[in-house]
């Protein structure tokens, strides 16, 4: 299975990455940095299965960056991970398609714990925590 | 020795933490995820040599943190790591008393390296920052600038984060002599701000604790 972390923080990539390799350590994990050079790698990977997207990429507002990867990679499940926690923000990225909202602000322990939620193939969001 | 990361991004502190720890071995790393919790812990701290902080946290905007932090702890070495990093910010957060500026695009090379500098005393600017000031020809050094030996001394221990009654103390001269070499120094470095000579130095090359 492919994952590919489309951030532009590479700090965020290192710990992401750890989380997702100790989860499913069979999973290649791709990173990069900036929208284009995202949905080129996510076209490129055969196996994609999940994205996880940060929405605030330079250069992107809005849901932008999402409507993007979902008319790009329909197969694949795309998860915004973000900064932003507004309830009308996750409200948005969900009906624009979004499989998943994760918080930049959960701990280490309940990132993974979200993170596994998802790999499992079911869905988190910030209020509910994991969706049955 | 103690450091402390105050970011509300808990995600963040196991990288920074292993970043921090590479470039520190010895160092004890402590992780807080808001102000009011940063500054308490750091009052607590026995041997807090460095703070990374965050400009970003939910209950403060731009450098509000930063001057807090240093209200109630002069002396303290203040790291910024941000989301923002135009030159603006970084010369606001710098003339604010930080010791340098962390834009959070940076990979983990770079912040190691900067992390270290810092705590060798040094001053980190990021090259997005040094736009904003007039290009010098390179290589050029403070004596080809007509800065003479002992305004150089002064000049370095200003960009260490020295207080004019420390520098004078260092070097066993009047305050009033300190001003006057800082001063020429500006003058010949076409600055007229620690901040600027700050930055002209480190685009030079010269760290404050080079010789």
């Amino acid at each position: 299975m492919d994952v590919l972390l489309v951030d532009d923080h590479p700090i965020i990539h290192e710990t992401l990455r750890a989380m997702v390799r100790s989860l499913r350590p069979t999973a290649d994990f791709h990173s990069q940095f900036d929208l284009d050079a995202g949905l080129c790698e996510a076209r490129r990977l055969e196996r994609l299965e999940l994205v996880l997207l940060d929405l605030g990429l330079p250069g992107c507002s809005g849901m932008d960056a999402l409507v993007k990867f979902r008319q790009a990679v329909p197969n694949a499940r795309v998860v915004v991970i973000s900064a932003d926690e507004d309830h009308e923000r996750v409200r948005a990225a969900l009906s624009e398609g979004a499989a998943s909202y994760v918080p930049k602000t959960l701990r280490p322990k309940a990132m993974v714990d979200a993170l596994r939620t998802i790999l499992d193939g079911g869905m988190f969001t910030p209020s509910e925590g994991p969706v049955r | 020795m103690d450091v402390l990361l105050v970011d509300d991004h808990p995600i963040l502190h196991e990288t920074l933490r292993v970043v921090v720890g590479s470039v520190a071995p010895q160092a004890q790393f402590h992780g807080e995820t808001s102000l009011g919790g940063g500054i308490s812990k750091a009052r607590q701290l026995k041997d807090l040599q460095l703070v990374l902080l965050d400009l970003m946290l939910p209950s403060c905007t731009g450098i509000d943190a930063l001057v807090q932090f240093l209200k109630v702890l002069p002396r303290l070495r203040i790291l910024i790591i941000s989301a923002t990093e135009d030159s603006d910010s970084v010369r606001a957060a710098l003339d604010a008393g930080a010791v340098g500026y962390l834009p959070k695009t940076s990979n983990p090379k770079v912040i190691a390296e900067a992390v270290h500098t810092v705590l060798q005393g040094g001053t980190y600017v990021p090259p997005q920052a040094l736009g904003a000031v007039p290009h010098l020809k390179t290589p050029i050094t403070l004596a080809d600038l007509g800065i003479t030996e002992r305004q150089a001394d002064v000049l370095k221990l200003v960009t260490k984060g020295l207080s004019n009654s420390e520098i004078a103390r260092q070097l066993s001269i009047a305050e009033n002599t300190v001003k006057q070499h800082a001063h020429a120094a500006y003058r010949a470095l076409g600055v007229s701000s620690r901040t600027e000579a700050m930055v002209v130095l480190a685009k030079m090359g010269i760290r404050g604790d080079a010789q």
